[in-house]
């Protein structure tokens, strides 16, 4: 067993991991601190969690088998802090999340539509002004102050993401398109979208909580859609689209 | 009859998102949009129930003839069946 403590989204988590990997994928989120929440592997764990990857493969063609179990302890864990965390009106979202000026963009979007290739045009525009919060699985917590978007230890192939937590600026679904344009959405209209990129609890009591975070998460936030190319353009389109939107008069 | 999911829900606007959990809701692949009676027709068939029980239901809570709500529930549930949630 391989023991460290992590603090993710603002909780001390205690892992027990069966790989030294795992601690590997953890290590820009090592604290100290005494645990509130603890999680424990298990050989049973990760063949049930293979199982699970194996049946999503049908969908999402996931080289499944090619998987180390090292691997799949870590979808695993991040399946477990996700369901744990839930309860403490934190969701996960699959979706690339950057900072700009303190603040957070999450894009949302379909595995493959260009959400990390999109990301990557706004840190070649801003260079050091854009902070990578998390490539692939940010997290967001709701709080009397708003919503905080957190980075995590999932952090996509690229391995792209910051230890930080920064206010919540704007959800974006992106789709591609020929040209580039951006419009605000309703916050009705964001929801389903943002429902898609969630991650779900099959427990009804989590996923209760799950969707009052969601709905706290539509109050808050500011959505938009943007239909972009892959040309470094695309990135001005979008953050002028949706910098200024505190001052446009409703 | 009864509904082959369980269902979390949540209101949008005028709507109400009905939500799978349960160990199987990885097999119905999305969400249902509802309105507020179809909700309520929805939130009995999570027990078992039958077409006259669900009709007595809604004639506590909502207006109108008992015929009207009838076809109502009837159209709702042959939806239901027709997308495969029910077990009867």
């Amino acid at each position: 067993m391989v023991e460290f403590t992590a603090k993710i989204a603002g909780y001390a988590i205690a892992i027990k991991a069966l790989y030294p990997e795992t601690r590997e994928v953890f290590k820009n989120y090592l604290t100290e601190e005494q645990p509130t929440i603890s999680i424990k592997s298990s050989e049973e764990r990760i063949i049930a969690e293979r199982q699970l990857l194996r049946e999503a493969d049908v969908e999402e063609k996931l080289p499944v088998d090619d998987f180390s179990d090292a691997e799949i302890e870590s979808n695993f864990l991040y399946r477990e802090v996700a369901e744990q965390l839930s309860t403490h009106e934190i969701v996960l979202i699959h979706g690339s999340a950057v900072a700009v000026d303190g603040e957070g963009y999450i894009f949302a979007a379909p595995s493959g539509t260009g959400k990390s290739t999109h990301v990557r045009l706004w840190r070649k525009m801003f260079g050091s002004r854009a902070v990578m919060i998390n490539d692939d699985k940010p997290l967001l917590k709701c709080s009397a102050d708003g919503i905080m978007v957190f980075g995590s230890p999932w952090d996509g192939k690229h391995h792209l993401s910051t230890n930080i937590s920064v206010p919540l600026k704007a959800i974006c679904f992106l789709e591609r398109g020929k040209e580039n344009h951006i419009e605000r959405i309703a916050n009705t209209e964001g929801f389903l979208p943002m429902l898609k990129a969630v991650y779900h609890s099959k427990e009804a009591e989590r996923e209760a909580c799950i969707l009052r975070s969601l709905q706290h998460i539509r109050q808050k936030t500011n959505f938009y859609r943007l239909r972009c190319n892959m040309e470094p353009n695309a990135a001005k389109v979008s953050y002028e689209g949706m910098k200024n939107e505190r001052f446009r008069i409703r | 009859m009864k509904l082959k999911y369980e269902f979390e829900t949540t209101e949008l606007g005028d709507e109400v998102i009905a939500v799978p959990v349960g160990n199987n809701a990885r097999d119905f692949g999305g969400v249902l949009n509802l309105n507020d009676s179809a909700a309520a027709i929805l939130k009995l068939l999570q027990k078992e129930t039958t077409v006259e029980e669900i009709v007595s239901n809604l004639l506590e809570e909502y207006e109108g003839a008992r015929e009207e709500i009838t076809a109502f529930v009837e159209k709702f549930i042959d939806k239901l069946r027709k997308e495969d949630l029910l077990s009867e």
